[in-house]
């Protein structure tokens, strides 16, 4: 079985709303070992300026432009959390994403997978395109 | 007709100074001029990089369904219109028009003139801010 993780955005009024990812460590060994690594991890949450609707965290433990990109996707489905290598890159998508910059359109690693009732945690990352940066925080889920 | 027709810009505590790209977009510069004054809010755009937007409520806007002037980027400081009316975006770095589904035209309507840096500098806050009241009129009125 595939480990979990656990994200949890917090706003400036200090409300949390969490949520479970599953770690597609099968499909993308390399890149979630790196992740598993990292954490915990705890940036600003930003809203996506070029790649639809996703909020993004920087993560500088994770930055590597030299690993490979594994089970690569372009487009994000909603709850798919997708891995830049290039720029450290943790991309959470609420709706209608895909990887993209100022020179056209890119590719990610897909790391994980919201679980369950996640509509909460969404709306807090869709949140960010109107109410600004909010803190998320992940961990490895324990038990 | 013929003098300058100049806007003020108020972006939360930012004012900034305009004037509109009639030469470019005569109709479309027309109609956003008629549609003054602007008071609304001002969104962190999703698709097109370092820009904003916003919707106006403008049936004058609303009419204007031609590309009189189509561009794909949009420079820092220039306000764009998309055809039909249905949002006027204005950037501060790296723009370029574009949707889900790629990318598209718009026509430049306004372009700011004085306190550009200050207006560039505000907009790029609203990348940790989020959305910023945005009122827009008529210099002189």
């Amino acid at each position: 079985m595939s480990a979990l993780a656990r994200l949890a955005i917090t706003d400036g009024a200090g409300r949390t709303v969490a949520a479970t990812a599953r770690l597609l460590d099968l499909a993308a060994p390399l890149a979630v070992e790196r992740f598993r690594r990292a954490l915990p991890i705890r940036e600003p949450l930003r809203h996506v300026r070029w790649s639809g609707e996703a909020g993004y965290v920087l993560v500088p433990e994770l930055v590597d432009p030299g690993l490979a990109l594994e089970n690569r996707m372009s487009f994000f489905c909603r709850g798919a959390i997708g891995f830049r290598p290039e720029h450290g890159e943790l991309a959470i998508a609420y709706g209608s994403a895909q990887a993209r910059d100022w020179w056209g359109i890119g590719w990610a690693t897909r790391i994980a997978q919201l679980e369950g009732d996640a509509d909460a945690f969404l709306a807090a990352v869709e949140g960010t395109q109107r109410g600004g940066v909010r803190e998320l925080l992940i961990e490895a889920e324990v038990g | 007709m013929g003098s300058r027709r100049e806007l003020i810009v108020e972006l939360d505590d930012c004012i900034a100074r305009a004037e509109l790209c009639s030469e470019l977009s005569p109709k479309a510069a027309e109609a956003f001029w008629g549609s003054l004054p602007i008071e609304t809010v001002l969104v962190p755009a999703k698709w097109s990089g370092r820009a904003c937007f916003f919707e106006p409520d403008s049936r004058a806007l609303a009419e204007v369904t031609e590309l009189e002037y189509p561009v794909c980027s949009i420079y820092p400081g220039y306000f764009v219109l998309r055809p039909g009316g249905t949002e006027i975006l204005v950037a501060y770095g790296a723009s370029e028009y574009r949707w889900g589904s790629g990318t598209d035209y718009v026509t430049p309507i306004a372009r700011t003139t004085e306190n550009l840096t200050r207006l560039i500098a505000t907009l790029a806050r609203m990348h940790d801010v989020g959305e910023l009241p945005l009122k827009i009129r008529a210099a002189g009125r």
